[in-house]
């Protein structure tokens, strides 16, 4: 039934897929949003429909203000927090840095103007020699990544994570990155075509930092919002060593990552919200084998949803014999299980102080057990995703 | 017996259609056992930790479930990829059972020294499933058998599948997250890693490595000798220096467990049958002596061995037990593991002099840590003098598993005339 909702729906691109996705996570947000107020929905939305303009838009102008009007409503909901000094700091933070990658995304495209006397995305595709706009090609994927929160440029990720509620996470986690996510494969695969290798280079190098950064970054942190915005970094390595493979599948494998992750994402956070939990010593054994098993899906250990898309990449980038991405996944995947088990740990493996009554156990609650059913879903959903997206 | 006369297909569908993957459960020969071994092994662990565990007692038999599950969908699945996932879900319920129910503080290091020696080792694996998938086009097992590997494919594809399986039984440089485990683990936690997980690893290398790579087993069979060996006169002299009563089960497990890697490297129809016979054996002996082990420690609260002596005064019928279990751990004619061993050097003096020569001079050892100490334990001066023999239901667990010991030994048919 679904598969026959889908074909009917007119997605002719991977651009439209992933708007289509990001409307249908915006529908989940709101139902979980925790302020009902008409301002915050109204910049939530706000936020949302700048990322669609950042998918439909056909030049480098338009991209450029789309993501400056996401970025504007970005840094006032994540400094929302009046009553607390982290989140002001964290949108101060945010502002300025954010500016600053936008810059170089703007200069980026100043220089791929001067270069080429355009910014349309079809007559730069249709460009015979791209060797003189390599460097603002450079500029803009800087920028992109920075949004995204790839390593190296993942430096604002960690503190404005800290300093944000839990529904703002929702959004610089999954919706945010979901946007950044396509405009990076439109850019890198249909408009600059003729030189791959060198964005490839360029996303294999972010990818396996992001990976690096993430997991090891992860370590030493007491924090939970630190440890998710940590943990979206190590995944947004994932997603680029997908992407660097060059190929169709990649862009479906990489995508089908993209969407499972930033759903799991959402399921994740509002578990935190949920059970009232900030620091890691307020894991407690309320979270139940649901818990468990959502960590260890984010892990990526078999038979759960996560394993799934982690094997998909590593399929794509064997298929194009890639062994030092394969390597850096491999190595990724090991050392990234460790903060996830860390939650566990904390959860049920070190007795409480208080341990004398349990707490009510987590369990009917809806939208929780519905992202389970999800996560145990997507063993077989990736099947549906991945013929819907490859039919593109 | 009926039911392993031919491959027994339980079920058959088209479950992930783009990874080609078919959902295929057949029961074999060589599955037979193991299948009926985990079964087996259950109703004891639920048994022997009905009074020891006491915290999370439904999160404990839901992870005991779940392990069950998963156990016979490695035993009966036939395809690579599904293999690969059910092998590494063992971890999710184990690391819980050893973390959660361990006994002292170092259990959380033992939980994860067992999760990461196993993942380590097995993503290299699904790097070669990954390989096989893209140039083979499929990770069916039937299919794959047909198809074959080239000489060279079948040298690297052996070593990333190597790995996994050499930690999972565990073999001599990655061997140190076992006593780790066994010592921290609950009763049943032990009981379940030397039953049945340990086993994981040997079907792992009789079904993936010698039958789908036939040219890498002969290629590599010196090197897996060597280790099996070492691995041997290692572990059975560390046993001999162990005073924690559970880290001497668990090296004479790693030391038994490589008996049987002897035995299928061996290449030969002795060989693998021994292997075969001594994989069910342990599965049987060394559960039994957990067993043992976890009794005396829920009366006296203590695993060191010097902190007995004499129990033969106070528990008559435990020490009986005991006696039995340590003969058939050393191989005692009789009981299951003798057949196992006998086969097994029968096949290795078929295909390599030398390591048969050692290998018999090892099984020397095996007698001399195990009158070492059921001497200290069972026998000299008594050091507990409360008298507290088995109840009615540790009795009836522990015959249960001697029963089984001693018919295997004597009708070994059972297990080897459908091989």
């Amino acid at each position: 039934m679904w598969s026959i909702l889908l074909e009917s729906l007119d997605l002719d691109n991977i651009q439209s897929f992933i708007s289509f996705v990001l409307i249908n996570i915006t529908v989940l947000f709101v139902l979980v949003i925790e302020k009902k107020e008409l301002e915050y929905i109204t910049m939530v939305l706000l936020f949302v429909w700048s990322n669609l303009l950042m998918l439909k838009s056909s030049d480098f102008l338009t991209l450029y203000l789309s993501l400056e009007l996401g970025s504007f409503v970005l840094y006032l909901l994540v400094s929302s927090k009046k009553e607390k000094i982290e989140s002001t700091e964290a949108g101060l933070k945010y502002f300025i840095l954010g500016s600053f990658a936008s810059m170089i995304f703007l200069l980026g495209v100043v220089l791929l103007y001067s270069e080429t006397g355009t910014v349309n995305f079809i007559d730069i595709s249709l460009l015979e020699d791209m060797k003189g706009i390599r460097i603002g090609v450079i500029l803009i994927l800087v920028g992109i990544l920075f949004k995204m929160g790839a390593a190296p440029f993942h430096f604002w990720v960690p503190d404005v994570y800290q300093g944000s509620e839990w529904d703002v996470l929702i959004l610089l986690g999954s919706v945010s990155k979901l946007g950044m996510y396509g405009v990076l494969v439109n850019i890198s695969y249909n408009i600059i075509n003729m030189e791959f290798e060198y964005i490839s280079l360029i996303l294999f190098v972010s990818g396996s930092l992001s990976i690096v950064v993430g997991s090891l970054g992860a370590f030493s942190q007491s924090d939970l919002k630190r440890i998710v915005g940590y943990s979206g970094v190590n995944q947004v390595g994932f997603i680029l060593l997908g992407l660097c493979s060059g190929t169709g599948t990649g862009i479906v494998l990489s995508s089908v990552y993209m969407i499972i992750y930033s759903i799991l994402n959402i399921v994740w956070i509002v578990l935190f919200r949920f059970l009232k939990m900030v620091k890691l010593e307020d894991v407690n054994e309320r979270g139940g084998l649901c818990m468990v098993l959502l960590l260890l899906s984010l892990a990526g250990i078999p038979p759960l949803g996560g394993f799934f898309i982690k094997y998909n990449i590593l399929l794509c980038l064997v298929g194009v014999e890639h062994w030092l991405a394969v390597m850096m996944l491999i190595i990724g995947s090991m050392v990234g299980v460790v903060y996830y088990l860390r939650i566990v740990e904390c959860q049920y493996l070190t007795p409480k102080v208080k341990s004398g009554r349990r707490g009510k156990v987590l369990g009917g609650e809806l939208l929780i057990s519905l992202g389970h059913i999800l996560n145990i879903g997507f063993i077989l959903a990736q099947d549906y995703i991945w013929v819907f997206i490859g039919s593109m | 017996l009926i039911l392993v006369e031919q491959d027994y297909e339980l079920l058959s569908s088209n479950w992930l259609e783009i990874l080609k993957i078919d959902l295929d459960l057949k029961i074999d020969a060589f599955s037979y056992w193991l299948i009926l071994l985990s079964f087996l092994m259950f109703p004891i662990c639920i048994i022997c930790s009905w009074e020891s565990i006491k915290k999370y007692v439904p999160e404990f038999v839901q992870c005991l479930l779940l392990l069950e599950l998963i156990l016979f969908l490695v035993f009966t699945v036939w395809d690579i990829l599904l293999f690969y996932i059910f092998f590494e879900a063992i971890l999710i319920p184990m690391f819980l059972i050893i973390g959660i129910w361990g006994g002292r503080q170092r259990r959380i290091l033992a939980a994860y020294q067992f999760f990461f020696y196993t993942l380590c080792g097995s993503l290299l694996m699904l790097v070669g499933i990954a390989y096989i998938y893209v140039n083979k086009g499929t990770t069916s097992l039937i299919c794959l058998y047909e198809i074959g590997f080239s000489v060279r494919e079948e040298k690297w594809l052996w070593i990333l599948f190597f790995i996994p399986f050499a930690v999972k039984i565990p073999m001599v440089p990655v061997h140190l997250w076992l006593p780790e485990a066994h010592v921290e683990a609950p009763t049943a936690g032990s009981v379940l890693l030397a039953g049945i997980l340990l086993k994981v690893g040997g079907y792992g290398f009789y079904r993936y490595l010698i039958l789908l790579m036939p040219e890498g087993s002969k290629y590599f069979g010196p090197l897996v000798m060597c280790l099996a060996l070492l691995s041997i006169y290692y572990s059975s002299l560390s046993t001999l220096r162990q005073i924690d009563l559970k880290k001497i089960v668990a090296y004479s497990s790693i030391g038994h467990m490589n008996y049987v890697m002897l035995g299928l490297f061996s290449l030969t129809i002795e060989g693998l049958k021994g292997g075969y016979m001594m994989m069910i054996s342990h599965g049987f002996v060394s559960p039994a002596m957990f067993v043992l082990i976890g009794m005396v420690y829920e009366r006296y609260h203590s695993r060191n061995l010097f902190d007995y002596g004499g129990l033969v005064q106070v528990m008559p019928l435990f020490s009986t037990g005991m006696t039995i279990v340590a003969f058939a751990n050393m191989g005692f004619p009789g009981t299951s593991s003798f057949i196992g061993e006998f086969l097994i050097l029968i096949g290795i003096s078929k295909s390599n002099l030398v390591s048969f020569i050692l290998a018999g001079l090892g099984l020397l050892f095996a007698t001399i840590y195990n009158v070492w100490y059921l001497n200290r334990l069972v026998f000299g001066a008594g050091k507990n003098y409360e008298y507290s023999d088995l109840t009615k239901k540790e009795l009836v667990l522990i015959l249960y598993l001697i029963i089984i010991i001693i018919s295997l030994g004597l009708f070994p048919s059972l297990i080897l005339e459908n091989l």
